[in-house]
């Protein structure tokens, strides 16, 4: 092993370990409460969650550089075009910018808005434990589901279809 | 002396209390890390928000920065975090009535443990300071309290074996300690394993992890450092999920540690075609390569900087090995 390979062992060590860790976690039921996102989206404009009020709304937790967002963008395209009741919502964490713009582009997710979160600062509103990760609103604008990790078809019939009933 | 000593070693503390006082506040980023230590990384397992560099960590490091600018206490940061992931996110969670319980415990039976001993060190003390030959007593006194300095001491066991006494007077602080010592073991079984739950307690959604059994050996083994058995348990996790993605990666960073840098490279080279934008996978590659061959390590290394998000943990340290390696041979 060359001295350079050697020097880059240990820091992948430190990334990996962290990066790719075991998924396991434990759950803390806390607070029910009503998480207050606002910002700018990643079309410039200024954007607040209150705006959505009066309706379920699915918040995503996303970012261009997370392969399992990509895999489950397609799907929350079609859930926005199909779910007339429902609003939408993308969480675009720590992210260049231009890459986060080419992923809406390519997933066919530009349809409704996504708040750039710099600095973790939305994310962490939501209590997210990383991307990608959904929490579901219910009409009051109260966290009532999450799902941490990919979205499925099933978890989308078996909790968000429900809200729509009134 | 032993008072002497002991006042001794109290100014001693005093003193370095104070000089550590004087040492002044902590900055800011002290104050930052502090908080940040007590506070779970949210995406990691096991290690504080100040440890970790992931993407959740070092945003809770920006936030307990942002919070302290606005002027927000410890304690009312802490509470900010507490309210949107619960009592988890905690490292070393507030004392409620049940974990005061079972910290005191412990601490009552050793008070119990201890005070028949200190009972006997008194009363070996007080009989030590008496005259050897009791001294007459005053006129007047009850006669009952004279008579035995007059009377010739009866044979030990005769009505009073010297035991007897002493062991109903420790009989009854060796039952309590007894008792409260099971209740002490008990509680604190039940703790553990009341902990064990919560921390195993699989969230209803989680979709991640995967390999089961055979992901965690390998990553016991690797931390144990026994990285050819780690690679045999990861070959085994990836025939039970092929797509664990995780896994692979962590693979092949054990054939890199274990001299198997090739076969990591041919673990891995295939992904590239289909993730060329993966930093991760770009890390891994680049550096397996940098013993194949360096020079296209380097290429790799250069491509998981342009990839990488900002803010990724290795980036800085990439940066820097690259720098230093343009003089290094190979």
């Amino acid at each position: 092993m060359t001295l350079a390979a050697l020097m880059a062992v240990p820091v992948l060590l430190a990334v990996l370990v962290h990066a790719l860790g075991p998924g396991g976690r434990t759950d803390a039921v806390p607070e029910r409460r009503r998480p207050d996102l606002s910002g700018r989206t990643l079309d410039g404009r200024a954007f607040a969650l209150g705006e959505l009020r009066g309706h379920p709304v699915l918040v995503s937790v996303w970012a261009s550089w997370c392969d399992p967002c990509r895999a489950e963008f397609p799907l929350l395209a079609g859930a926005a075009r199909e779910l007339d009741g429902v609003r939408f919502l993308g969480v675009d964490l720590r992210d260049a910018p231009g890459a986060a713009r080419a992923f809406l582009a390519e997933t066919g997710a530009a349809s409704f808005p996504h708040l750039a979160d710099p600095d973790g600062r939305l994310a962490l509103e939501l209590g997210a434990r990383g991307v990608p990760e959904t929490f579901l609103l219910d009409r009051q604008g109260f966290i009532v589901d999450r799902r941490i990790g990919a979205l499925t078809q099933d978890w989308i019939e078996g909790h968000v279809v429900p809200l729509l009933t009134p | 002396m032993t008072a002497r000593l002991a006042a001794l070693l109290l100014t001693v503390l005093a003193g370095v209390a104070l000089w550590r006082s004087a040492l002044g506040e902590p900055g800011p980023a002290e104050r930052v890390h502090e908080i940040a230590a007590s506070l779970r990384c949210p995406d990691c397992q096991g290690v504080s928000a100040a440890e970790s560099s992931s993407q959740m960590a070092l945003s809770v490091r920006a936030e307990i920065e942002r919070r302290l600018r606005a002027g927000q206490s410890a304690d009312a940061i802490l509470d900010h975090f507490r309210q949107r992931y619960g009592d988890w996110i905690r490292l070393s969670p507030g004392v409620d009535g049940l974990s005061a319980l079972l910290w005191i415990l412990p601490v009552a039976a050793l008070a119990a443990a201890l005070l028949p001993a200190v009972r006997r060190r008194r009363g070996r003390g007080a009989s030590a300071v008496l005259p050897a030959v009791p001294r007459p007593g005053r006129r007047g006194l009850p006669a009952i309290r004279r008579r035995p300095a007059r009377r010739a001491p009866n044979p030990p066991d005769a009505e009073h074996p010297p035991s007897a006494g002493r062991s109903r007077a420790d009989a009854v602080p060796a039952v309590v300690l007894l008792l409260l010592g099971s209740v002490a073991v008990t509680g604190g079984a039940v703790a553990v394993w009341a902990s064990g739950r919560i921390q195993n307690a699989p969230v209803a959604e989680e979709t991640r992890g995967g390999g089961g059994d055979a992901a965690g050996r390998a990553r016991a083994l690797a931390a144990a450092g026994d990285h050819d058995a780690a690679v045999r348990a990861y070959r085994e996790a990836l025939r039970q999920h092929p797509d664990d993605r995780a896994a692979r990666y962590l693979m092949a960073f054990e054939l890199v540690r274990s001299g198997r840098a090739a076969e990591a490279v041919a673990l891995l080279e295939p992904l590239l075609a289909t993730r060329p934008h993966d930093p991760d996978l770009l890390l891994v590659v680049g550096t397996a390569e940098l013993t194949t061959d360096p020079a296209r390590g380097r290429r790799t290394l250069r491509r998981f900087l342009a990839a990488a998000p900002p803010g990724h943990a290795a980036a800085p340290r990439i940066r820097a090995l690259l720098r230093s390696s343009r003089d290094l041979p190979g």
